[in-house]
């Protein structure tokens, strides 16, 4: 059976831009994106007229799944250097929390270890509808997690072991970086470091510039992770991002992502004093494809949602405040050929509001579409009409 | 006999003497004109000052020197007793070591006078004396105890009784800690006067004591207070008629009509901490000749062991480079200290019928930065 | 200072377009059209609003590093006696820069640790000087029968380390300050409570108690039957829930934050029924407090987004931003709203926030000092 929502305005997030159409969908992909198109008789019909359709939202760094955070879920923090550790394994995946993001229009997800280590582990992208027993990793190794700055300080530096300083940090996270190199380079055969093989293999395909890494970092130690990774091919993305305002010219010329968020904290001392939306613009303004993040359950989740408004705010066209929230998540924990935007032949994970996200407050989720099947609906039809 | 010849002569109080001599006996200053003839009298040792100049020795009314031997860190410091935030009888002086080289670091650079107070750790910390730096018997160097009564608002109560679950844990808690000490000993000081006058008998509680010599405006509060927690020393001092002395005063500049309007003195300082985001954030030396132009009794201070004795003259350099003129950042650490301490008629001027506290300079401090000392008197002897 | 050519949203329902405000002394001075003065803000295309009450928070009294925990004194579950005013550090409220989210007024209340955490106060959101930031002194007490008052006792071993003990405290308390003489002679703190509690017996202020859950409301508002006095629910996650018990009781409901997943309880949060219970008289309002933390000046924006997605006028939400909340604390005669007299609080946008995610404050005004000017400011 073929799904058609029939006359939403279309966010495709793809080069087609925002059009009036009509969107076909069968076996849980999108079929096509075009105007007017004639249903068959077998074919499912949502009527969206006045209704707003937008890929599926993507939340590029939580924590989902993993709220028992006294036991110690998050990050394993017994050595500083982790990378073979798979927060697939960690996660509870029929945590209600998933539950609430498909209400919210989040369709996916990318599930990462805590910032405690160094390096932390492999994290994953997973669609949200996980709860209903249909558990859809969309990619089993999406970024390779990182922290620079005060979290691993204190969680190793305090109990007397290192590091105690963000300098040991760098040097660390270079020497494993260094000792990935010398391993691939001998055909993965040698080992001529402290780290066992599986830590090794971890980060071959982050040397090969295939994971990108994900790395927890403000202010100074931005710079500082830019100016070691100069010397390495690989991709990453630089999150939390708070305090970017003197470096930005730098991230432009680096060629990274930056994951954004969470905003709408206090105003501490320390990583978190610096959140200022203004960045995010003159990201976008030098071409730095920034997403938001909600760090959930720092945030909650849909709190992408009102951090994308707050770059619209701050000056951000609204098109590309939603990018933030669906294709560049997509793209940066490398998911961007099955989600992130509106094309045939991508996966039909779908949202449809009342209104524009990012653009009027009202906007509320009336359809949530996961691979094709409606797994979230406001209310019947007719009462969601009244509504839009 | 003592005779200091030919200086420049400071002596705060009434102004300076261009040329002239002082005549010292009996450890007191006993003539200060421009010309002494001792001719007739014997025994006189002369020390003649041309091209030098003479101030009083130096007072800093706030410090907790001889408490706490920074040789031996395994000791636990006699500061504060810090088993209850409530301890008004404590007797600082009965704790204090003069062997400390403190001591003689603070009068070889010229600093004679010290208030010794109780610190910081409790509310109510107890009772603190005026004493001389030189001396080989606390008791004997001592000039008044009690001269005031330690108080403190803020961080130091809440952060050593705060992680005890005991109260005060916060700002807040700590002020109704010092409410209710204040409310109760008044309570005490009635019913003992109304029992008194009744002939009856009246049972003594050291700790409301204490407090009497307060409540009669006989000493003032030493209060240990910065920013906001000014305006609440406001209020407090308003509704108990109290004198009170605010120690320390970062951020006061926020608050000068609160403290012109009601408070006795303002202690400012250390200064030359670093501005991290505690209590001494907002260190602003300039605020002291605020303070002094809305006719505050201004002392600068070093919280001696924060801060060594011999950079007292600094926190005084400071204050003229931020824009105190020279004379009064002069009265901040001689005459005005004194009047915190209440003991004006002995130290803090040099003037007949005074302590010879004297130190001689060459060149002039607080005005030259070449300034060094090159005699030390104090009660009357020639120390350096 | 003459702000011209706005559209006032006056709060009270009325818009009037095109019309000035003239501002003197701190206070409004007029209303109207073709008013004139030497120093204007032209505010023509721009909408004009009564300075947002954040209606609980406790920014300032944590320190910037996380190192104070002065918003409560937690060596006892009771402690009435305490006051806010006193933790207060204006530098760091002043570094939340609530005035861009065109928040001008706070009101700063004691934590939810304690049963009975102590008195709250009305502060405006800017000052270097805590008596100039006052509005108003002693304007609520606060208490909390929430987890997180047994968190922080029953985990030493202290009562309460369970719901009732926390109801059994709470109603020993207002038993006792209600018969206070049966008690014999007072100390210096009963004497102090049993003031404070004959403003709360008065009526003079509220008593503003943190409850989440449609139970913990319940158990509120059954426990205190027996006084009569202004009850205020905040956090009030299930207040819709618990509507029909809020309606009986009158009590004012102030919403906590829904950003912080702290508390898990707001994912049940049934906003129609709460804005039901706004359309029904009850007073509502929205703070940025939750559980055991506060958040960020961007959040309280976040609220009114929920519920505008349930429906709310917004006529509704300005209310619940500035009139419910002046109402609730008793400073309805400075704040509120753009009426002659008031405190000149206000907040020029461009755009409606209410209605825009694009919209942005471009002035802020506290007591007439413009304490924020947007500079890249570029619309209308």
């Amino acid at each position: 059976m073929r799904l058609l929502i029939k006359g939403a305005v279309v966010y495709t997030m793809a080069e087609q831009g925002v059009v009036h159409a009509d969107v076909l969908v069968q076996d849980g992909k999108i079929i096509a994106v075009a105007p007017g198109i004639a249903p068959e008789q077998e074919d499912q019909i949502l009527h969206a007229e006045g209704m707003y359709l937008l890929p599926g939202l993507m939340d590029g760094h939580v924590h989902l799944g993993l709220m028992d955070m006294e036991s110690g879920e998050i990050s394993e923090t017994t050595a500083p250097v982790t990378p073979d550790m798979e927060i697939e394994y960690s996660v509870d995946f029929a945590s209600k929390d998933f539950t609430y993001c498909m209400k919210e229009g989040i369709t996916s997800v990318c599930i990462i270890p805590g910032s405690s280590n160094i390096i932390g582990g492999k994290g994953i992208v997973v669609k949200t509808n996980c709860a209903e027993g249909k558990k859809e990793i969309l990619n089993s190794y999406a970024c390779m997690k990182a922290a620079m700055g005060g979290n691993p300080q204190s969680a190793f530096g305090r109990r007397g072991k290192a590091p105690a300083t963000r300098m040991e940090i760098l040097r660390q996270f270079r020497a494993y970086l260094e000792a990935v190199r010398l391993f691939t380079e001998s055909g993965e055969r040698e080992i001529t470091s402290a780290y066992r093989r599986s830590e090794l293999l971890a980060g071959v395909p982050v040397l090969e510039g295939k994971v990108p890494i994900k790395i927890h970092c403000t202010r100074h130690d931005m710079a500082a992770v830019m100016q070691v990774l100069k010397d390495f091919p690989v991709k990453y993305t630089l999150d939390h991002a708070w305090g970017t305002a003197p470096y930005v010219d730098q991230i432009a010329e680096a060629g990274c992502g930056v994951m954004f968020g969470p905003a709408g904290c206090y105003r501490g001392l320390g990583e978190g004093r610096e959140i200022d939306f203004r960045d995010v613009r003159s990201l976008y303004e030098k071409g730095v494809e920034v997403a938001m993040i909600s760090d959930a359950p720092l945030l909650s989740p849909e709190s992408i949602i009102y951090e994308a408004g707050e770059a619209v705010s701050a000056g951000v066209p609204v098109e590309e405040a939603l990018k933030m929230i669906t294709l560049y998540p997509a793209r940066w924990t490398g998911c961007e050929e099955r989600i992130g935007s509106i094309e045939p032949g991508k996966d039909a994970d779908l949202v449809l509001f009342n209104g524009l996200p990012a653009r009027d407050v009202h906007a509320r989720v009336m359809y949530t579409i996961i691979s094709g099947n409606i797994v979230y609906k406001m209310m019947i039809e007719e009462e969601a009409k009244k509504i839009c | 006999m003592l005779l200091i010849k030919n200086a420049e002569i400071h002596t705060v109080t009434d102004g300076i003497l261009e040329r002239g001599d002082i005549l010292v006996s009996d450890g007191k200053i006993q003539e200060v004109k421009e010309q002494i003839d001792v001719s007739d009298l014997q025994d006189v040792e002369i020390i003649d000052a041309e091209g030098c100049c003479v101030l009083p020795g130096f007072i800093d009314c706030h410090t907790h020197i001889g408490l706490q031997n920074r040789a031996n860190p395994m000791l636990l410091g006699d500061i504060t007793e810090i088993t209850d935030p409530v301890t008004p009888d404590e007797q600082v002086i009965d704790g204090v070591d003069i062997s400390l080289k403190e001591f003689s670091n603070a009068w070889k650079n010229g600093v004679t006078s010290v208030g010794i107070l109780p610190g910081s750790a409790n509310v109510i910390n107890g009772l603190g004396f005026a004493a001389k730096t030189y001396g080989d018997n606390i008791y004997d160097m001592c000039m008044k105890n009690p001269v005031g009564f330690k108080v403190a608002f803020g961080e130091n109560p809440k952060g050593l009784y705060g992680p005890k679950f005991m109260r005060p844990t916060s700002r807040m808690g700590v002020i109704t800690v010092m409410e209710e000490y204040l409310y109760d000993a008044k309570a005490y000081m009635d019913a003992k006067e109304a029992a008194l006058e009744k002939g009856e008998e009246f049972k003594e509680n050291p700790e409301y004591e204490a407090a009497i010599p307060v409540l009669k405006r006989e000493i003032p509060i030493r209060l240990h207070c910065t920013h906001n927690d000014m305006a609440t020393a406001a209020d407090i001092t308003k509704e108990y008629g109290i004198r009170t002395v605010i120690e320390h005063a970062w951020g006061a500049d926020h608050y000068l009509n609160e403290l012109a309007d009601v408070m006795e003195g303002v202690v400012y300082g250390p200064i030359g901490g670093k501005r991290t985001f505690f209590e001494s954030r907002r260190t602003d030396v300039s605020t002291v000749a605020e303070l002094d132009r809305r006719g505050l009794t201004v002392a600068v201070t070093t919280d001696s062991p924060i801060l060594s004795l011999n950079s007292l003259i600094n926190m005084a350099e400071e204050a003229v480079r931020q824009g105190t003129p020279i004379d009064r950042a002069e009265r901040m650490i001689t005459i005005n200290p004194a009047k915190i301490l209440g003991v004006e008629d002995r130290v803090g001027s040099i003037e007949p019928g005074k302590d010879a506290d004297l130190v001689i300079w060459k060149h002039v401090p607080l005005r030259d930065m070449d300034a060094r000392i090159c005699h030390v008197i104090g009660g009357g002897k020639v120390l350096l | 200072m003459l702000i011209k050519g706005g559209t006032l949203h006056i709060g009270d329902g009325r818009i009037l377009p095109d019309t000035d405000i003239l501002v003197q002394n701190g206070k409004i001075a007029a209303i109207g059209t073709g008013l004139m003065d030497k120093e204007v803000i032209d505010a023509s295309g721009k909408e004009v609003f009564p300075g947002f009450i954040d209606a609980a928070d406790y920014a300032g009294c944590i320190d910037m590093a996380y190192h104070a925990h002065d918003y409560s004194e937690n060596s006892s579950p009771v402690v009435p006696y305490v006051n806010i005013k006193h933790s207060v550090d204006p530098d760091e409220v002043e570094r939340q820069e609530f005035y861009k989210s065109g928040i001008t007024s706070m009101v700063m209340v004691p934590g939810n640790k304690n049963v009975i955490g102590g008195m709250a106060a009305v502060l405006k959101t800017t000052g270097i000087n805590i008596n100039q930031m006052v509005v108003k002194e002693q304007a609520a007490l606060k208490g909390s029968v929430i987890n997180t008052v047994k968190e922080t006792f029953g985990s030493r071993g202290v009562k309460p380390s369970t719901r009732m003990g926390m109801m059994n405290l709470l109603k020993e308390t207002f038993a006792k300050y209600q018969k206070p003489e049966e008690c014999g002679k007072l100390s210096y703190i009963e004497a102090k409570n049993r003031d404070i509690f004959q403003k709360v017996f008065a009526k003079e202020v509220p008593f503003v108690v943190a409850a989440n859950t449609k139970a913990e409301i319940e158990s509120v508002i059954e426990g205190l039957k027996p006084y009569d006095v202004k009850l205020a629910i905040c956090n009030a996650y299930q207040a819709g829930q618990a509507k029909e018990a809020i309606l009986e009781a009158k009590a004012a409901v102030i919403l906590g934050e829904f950003s912080h997943m702290s508390s898990e309880v707001h994912y049940d949060t049934d906003f129609e029924a709460i804005l039901e219970l706004e359309r029904q008289g009850i007073p509502v309002a929205i703070s940025l407090l939750t559980d055991d933390n506060v958040l960020g000046r961007e959040c309280l924006f976040w609220t009114v987004s929920k519920l505008k997605k349930a429906g709310a006028a917004e006529e509704q939400i300005l209310r619940m931003l500035t009139v419910h909340p002046a109402e609730i604390f008793g400073i309805a005669d400075v704040a509120g709203t753009l009426e002659v007299g008031k405190d000149a609080d206000i907040v020029i946008c461009c755009g409606n926030p209410i209605e825009a995610c694009d919209a942005y404050v471009t002035e802020t005004l506290i007591r007439g000092q413009m304490v924020y000017r947007k500079e890249e400011a570029v619309c209308c």
